[in-house]
């Protein structure tokens, strides 16, 4: 019935298979093993002899495999490995919040000690697995993307207790991104429902503005001068929101058919959406609009990558100082038409290619953090002019081997890098590494 | 069928990996990603080998499938190369209606969907994988098609006549 969507030359397996699934195997046999004699082992023995019968007896970690098996929601308490979370946010160096994955069911999963545990706060959440999240305290938390709903809407939700409850927020239909400072939240919404027969091929985007943690809405004085595509995706990533202070954003809209570059647009605005600035693209040919951060109001990052192929993807970063007026070339992948200068990686994806926005992270104008989906963790000291690969990372046991990894920082020192499947690795002091939960 | 207890995994490892890739294949249409969840197909099978060596094959498909899916929805679907693959696969509409379509479906009668029709078993098969009878595999397939039908037949990757068949 399927045979047409078979591979026509399928290859055949490789002894480089062969090592990289005993590889595999060996790790995640390393991980049962530790989680099982570590926690499961001496959690029982101190909770049975001190404890007893007295207190109720925590359910077991469920394992990665078990979780991608599990059907039904994962019961609030659950803890969960570090190897099954996946888009983890730290609201600061403790606490975090993070998604994981049963059977297609979304779940909300939270830490208290940095990463090293984790437990399900809500296991019935109203998104797939492919949603965005976003905490920017204990209590406040946003989540959005993934599948759209049967009438093409992508909703915001929000909460307010921790991810207990969640609410959908009155804007859309289409949430494309979403920033938040405190209890100032911007969402950035196509106007059209998503339709795989109707859908428009430009969609107005507007600015959604809420003062109060996402519980009453307005429109933004002005609409940025953007258009999104209204045909559906898995994770509508459309536009990218970044946002570098209460007034000062940066929208950054993609072509995700590659049909129509008008789509591809960067506006800034510097008075909380009043008015908008389009911004000159400095992508070179056959490059397009990839990921965006800074460090301050006009200090930004911009990568510009072609479309992904086999495991790698040409890249060139680009560094403003005046808040994307002007551009500079700082490094690249070395692909033309572009030189080769600064050691910038080829092998990876990033956003849009990589789920989420999430694998440029810049911590200071001079330092910041890339990590291309499917492959490894590079770092910058001199401002994005010369990349190398984190060591401390390699030395800790990070394999790159995962997909949609992402590299996040609560400040400067304080980071986490997240590889699905495998693990999460934390650093307090930007210089050595340390893999949580093992 | 591999069936034997004394059969070593080193020996069944290719087998199992076409078996994986074909299955992920059928579901991403990308070769790099499809080599992907072979491998952590086989690395977990690997783990779980001395109770799987009797029967691995079904839960190869259903891990494989389970992984493909998830990679999928993980991904987003510009991950898979847009601008190139909108050229040359043919098919990827219909891949993202049946990722998600299969994702959707009920435990058992996902299980028997992927065993029937992305593994290509016969109900026989199917029946002694899941340890059940082939007239349970017959109402589970036909139920589980014609969800799949209702997504699929509009994108024209399955006709009518498929689901009617199998029922």
């Amino acid at each position: 019935m399927f045979e047409h969507l078979d591979d026509p030359s399928p290859p055949e397996p490789t002894a480089h298979d062969v090592a990289a699934v005993f590889a595999r195997s060996a790790a995640l046999t390393r991980r049962r093993a530790t989680s099982t004699f570590a926690v499961a082992g001496l959690g029982i023995l101190i909770l049975g002899v001190v404890i007893g019968l007295v207190v109720p007896r925590s359910p077991s970690a469920m394992r990665v495999t078990d979780l991608a098996l599990h059907a039904g929601v994962l019961a609030t308490g659950l803890p969960v490995p570090t190897t099954d979370v996946v888009g983890a946010v730290f609201p600061d160096d403790q606490h975090g919040f993070a998604l994981t994955v049963g059977s297609g069911k979304a779940a909300l999963v939270a830490t208290s000690d940095g990463g090293d545990t984790w437990q399900v706060v809500q296991g019935d959440l109203p998104v797939d697995s492919e949603a965005q999240l976003d905490f920017t305290s204990l209590a406040h938390g946003y989540l959005w993307g993934g599948s759209p709903s049967n009438s093409g809407a992508l909703p915001l939700w929000v909460t307010d207790d921790g991810g207990q409850s969640w609410a959908e927020a009155p804007i859309g239909p289409v949430v494309s991104d979403v920033s938040a400072i405190g209890l100032d939240v911007w969402a950035v919404a196509g106007t059209c429902p998503l339709s795989s027969t109707t859908g428009a091929s430009s969609c107005p985007v507007d600015l959604e503005v809420s003062a109060d943690g996402g519980v009453t809405w307005s429109l933004s004085a002005a609409a940025p001068p953007l258009f999104e595509s209204s045909q559906p995706s898995y994770s509508d990533q459309d536009v990218e929101l970044a946002r570098m202070t209460l007034a000062h954003a940066y929208v950054l809209t993609f072509d995700p058919a590659g049909e129509n570059p008008g789509l591809e647009r960067l506006v800034y605005t510097a008075d909380g959406g009043q008015s908008w600035t389009v911004l000159p693209d400095p992508c070179a040919a056959s490059y397009a609009y990839s990921e965006i951060a800074g460090s301050g109001t006009d200090d930004l990052w911009l990568i510009c990558a072609t479309p992904p192929s086999a495991g790698a993807q040409a890249k060139a970063l680009y560094r403003s100082y005046d808040g994307g007026m002007t551009w500079a070339l700082t490094s690249t992948t070395g692909n033309s038409p572009l030189p080769a200068t600064g050691g910038l990686p080829a092998a990876g994806y990033v956003a849009p290619a990589s789920l989420g926005h999430y694998n440029l992270a810049v911590t200071s104008a001079a330092q910041a953090w890339l990590f291309p989906d499917r492959g490894s963790v590079y770092e910058t000291t001199d401002g994005g002019h010369t990349w190398r690969m984190v060591q401390g990372l390699v030395a800790a046991g990070f394999s790159g081997i995962g997909t949609n990894g992402n590299v996040v920082f609560a400040d400067a020192t304080h980071g986490w890098v997240d590889e699905p499947g495998v693990g999460i690795w934390r650093t307090t002091n930007a210089t050595s590494w340390q893999q949580l939960g093992t | 069928m591999i069936g034997s207890e004394t059969v070593r995994f080193e020996d069944s490892f290719t087998e199992l990996y076409r078996l994986a890739y074909r299955v992920s294949f059928r579901i991403l249409g990308d070769r790099a990603d499809s080599e992907d969840v072979a491998q952590e197909t086989l690395a977990r099978t690997h783990t779980h080998w001395s109770r799987l060596a009797d029967r691995p094959e079904g839960w190869v498909v259903r891990v494989s499938t389970n992984l493909a899916i998830d990679r999928y929805r993980r991904r987003g679907r510009r991950s898979t190369p847009s601008r190139d693959l909108s050229l040359v696969d043919n098919h990827l509409a219909e891949r993202m209606d049946l990722a998600r379509a299969i994702g959707r479906l009920p435990r058992r009668q996902r299980e028997v969907v992927v065993l029937r029709y992305l593994a290509d078993w016969s109900e026989a098969d199917v029946a002694d994988a899941l340890d059940c009878s082939p007239g349970t595999v017959k109402v589970h397939a036909y139920r589980g098609l014609a969800k799949l039908r209702a997504v699929l037949v509009d994108r024209g990757g399955l006709e009518g006549d498929d689901v009617r068949a199998s029922g």
